[in-house]
């Protein structure tokens, strides 16, 4: 492309392209005579929870002191016990004096809580980190496995990497749950990470294997004639090297690993699918529900994708 | 301080095995200058690599100052830090200020801290002519400052020995000159040096012997005076004929 070549009548063709695609499913939807219910879909994020005060005994109301929102209401049982309650002033269901029985409504305090899509969201989220680092440590064993010069080392790692990228991940999730689970005794939890852990690292062993190959030797000829051992000059020579070069394709995979996540749903992990899922189950809204689960993939993989772009502009000070 | 017994180093690729060095013999006294030269393929570099132990020999015998290489039990690395090595690529760690190319080995490998292990960077900085440059990153220097930073580099280790691989043969031709100052001073304070080079102006001015090898083997040896007047063997002086 020349430079003098103007841009715009292509950005507009771009976007007549994406309104019309747009207007299409639209269009589609509207046949199919679906109900939208994007009202409902606010309180899955968020929502105000109201927790109703009970009184835990039989007895009365012996004093109310109301404090502007909150009101504070002291109970005294038949035995002479008190208990002091702080319900909302609004929402106060008693007066004093009043005699209750036990579990008896005394008001509600109301609180803002996380609502299923947010805890599957959390849950997508430290499942994804602690599997990519032990990814990262799994595909970096291998990776030097890989280029290692002994056979044996090289060959348990070409075994872990091809029995990995040779099958599905769905598949290695159900052994990991239903067979290393049962006979290991191990947590859906430790099972789904493993899994993923296990699935990334044969992915990142690949990536670390080309990166340090693509390292000139010349490199490690000179680190080792200046009496740097091996180790050492993986350290401070290689790897850091390496690590600048497999950064772009190291955080796709992670990005890959954010997504692949969404697969432990299917052993009853509430990551944000599952949460999704059984958001459906309830409102019916399964249109609307789908289409915000994704969308908060995408925020989530995009922001990862910046980061790694500062990072990548950061790291590129020495070329 | 170096010396070669029957050294034979083979390479084996593709089901072909290639005589690389064959059957290398030679000493090399403490402070001597030693160019070796030699057609394209002779074997100069891997002879050179089988000094500080970068390819294994095959057969025969390399002693560093009394120590076999050939022996199992002994540390190699140990040995590397007495043998410093200047390549034709320099192979400076450029994610690595020049500075901390200095410094890198020496705290690793001499255990230096890191005050001494930068004083002594910025001596041998100032003795390569280059200390300005000790804050930059190697890929914003010229070849020849490269490859001088390659030999402070080399130097920081205080080694015994140093060897030098066409040191100049990937520099621009305005930029030898440079190079080849800083190894006659190197020379002339006593350095023990093997050198492939094709610079024969070099090997005329600093070279106390030069060995001409071919097809693995030295085919000639002698003092430079020897090989500019009467060189002996005929592979030697058509050599010669095309070099100079
Ligand atoms: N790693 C290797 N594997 C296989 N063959 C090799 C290897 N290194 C060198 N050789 C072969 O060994 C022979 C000697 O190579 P060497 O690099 O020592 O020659 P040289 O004299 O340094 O040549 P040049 O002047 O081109 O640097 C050549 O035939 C080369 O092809
Ligand atoms: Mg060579």
């Amino acid at each position: 492309m020349n430079g003098t070549e103007k841009i715009w009548p292509w950005k507009i063709l771009l976007a007549v392209i994406l309104i019309v695609m747009a207007a299409g499913i639209w269009g589609s939807v509207r046949q199919i005579d679906y109900k939208w219910r994007w009202y409902r879909v606010p309180q899955y994020f968020f929502y105000l929870a109201e927790d109703a005060q009970k009184i835990p005994f039989d007895g009365t109301v012996s004093k109310i002191a109301k404090d502007g929102e909150t009101a504070k209401v002291r109970l005294v049982s038949e035995s002479s016990e008190i208990v002091t309650l702080v319900v909302e002033t609004e929402s106060l269901k008693v007066s004093e004096g009043e005699e209750l029985f036990e579990d008896d409504t005394v008001g509600f305090i109301s609180e803002w809580r996380l609502g299923p899509l947010m805890k599957g969201l959390w849950t997508t989220l430290w499942l994804s980190a602690i599997a990519s680092v032990f990814a990262l440590i799994l595909g970096l064993i291998a990776g030097l496995a890989k280029v290692s010069k002994n056979y044996t080392l090289r060959g348990l790692a070409m075994v872990y990497v091809e029995c990995i990228r040779g099958t599905p991940l769905l598949v290695q999730i159900f052994i990991a749950y239903f067979f290393l689970g049962t006979v290991f005794d191990l947590s859906r939890n430790v099972c789904g990470i493993g899994a993923l852990a296990l699935f990334g690292g044969a992915y990142v062993a690949e990536i670390f294997r080309a990166g340090i190959q693509a390292i000139p030797p010349g490199q490690t000829e000179a680190a080792r004639s200046l009496g740097m051992t091996m180790p050492q000059t993986m350290m401070d020579i290689i790897l850091p090297q390496a690590f600048k070069k497999i950064l772009p394709p190291l955080s796709g995979q992670f990005i890959s690993l954010i997504k692949d996540s969404s697969l432990v749903s299917v052993i009853a992990i509430t990551d944000l699918t599952k949460s999704g899922r059984e958001i459906i189950t309830s409102t019916f809204a399964t249109f609307e529900v789908w289409l915000v689960v994704a969308a908060m993939y995408l925020v989530v993989t995009s922001l990862l994708s910046q980061v790694v772009f500062y990072m990548e502009r950061r790291l590129a000070v020495s070329d | 301080m170096i010396k070669a017994e029957n050294v034979v180093k083979l390479f084996h690729s593709r089901g072909t095995t290639v005589r690389a060095v064959d059957g290398v013999s030679t000493e090399v006294e403490r402070g001597e200058v030693v160019v070796v030269i030699g057609p394209s393929g002779s074997g100069k570099s891997t002879f050179l690599r089988c000094i500080n132990g970068l390819e294994v020999f095959s057969e025969g015998h390399i002693t560093i100052d009394g120590v076999d290489l050939a022996d199992k039990k002994t540390n190699i690395n140990k040995v590397r830090m007495e043998v410093g090595m200047v390549f034709q690529q320099f192979n400076l760690f450029p994610h690595k200020t020049v500075l901390e190319n200095l410094t890198l080995a020496q705290r690793r490998v001499r255990k230096r801290s890191k005050k001494v292990a930068e004083e002594k960077a910025m001596e041998l900085l100032h003795k390569v002519g280059i200390p300005e440059k000790a804050g930059e990153y190697p890929s914003r220097l010229s070849g020849g400052q490269q490859q001088r930073v390659a030999i402070a580099r080399a130097l920081a280790m205080e080694p015994k020995v140093m060897l030098f691989d066409e040191p100049t043969s990937a520099l621009d031709p305005e930029m030898v000159g440079e190079v080849l100052d800083v190894m006659k001073q190197l020379a002339r304070e006593g350095m023990t040096m093997v050198v492939v080079t094709h610079e024969m102006g070099f090997a005329r001015e600093v070279a106390d012997r030069v060995l001409f090898m071919d097809e693995g083997k030295i085919v000639e040896v002698g003092t430079p005076e020897h090989f500019f007047t009467e060189p002996r063997e005929e592979r030697t002086k058509l050599f010669l004929k095309q070099v100079l």
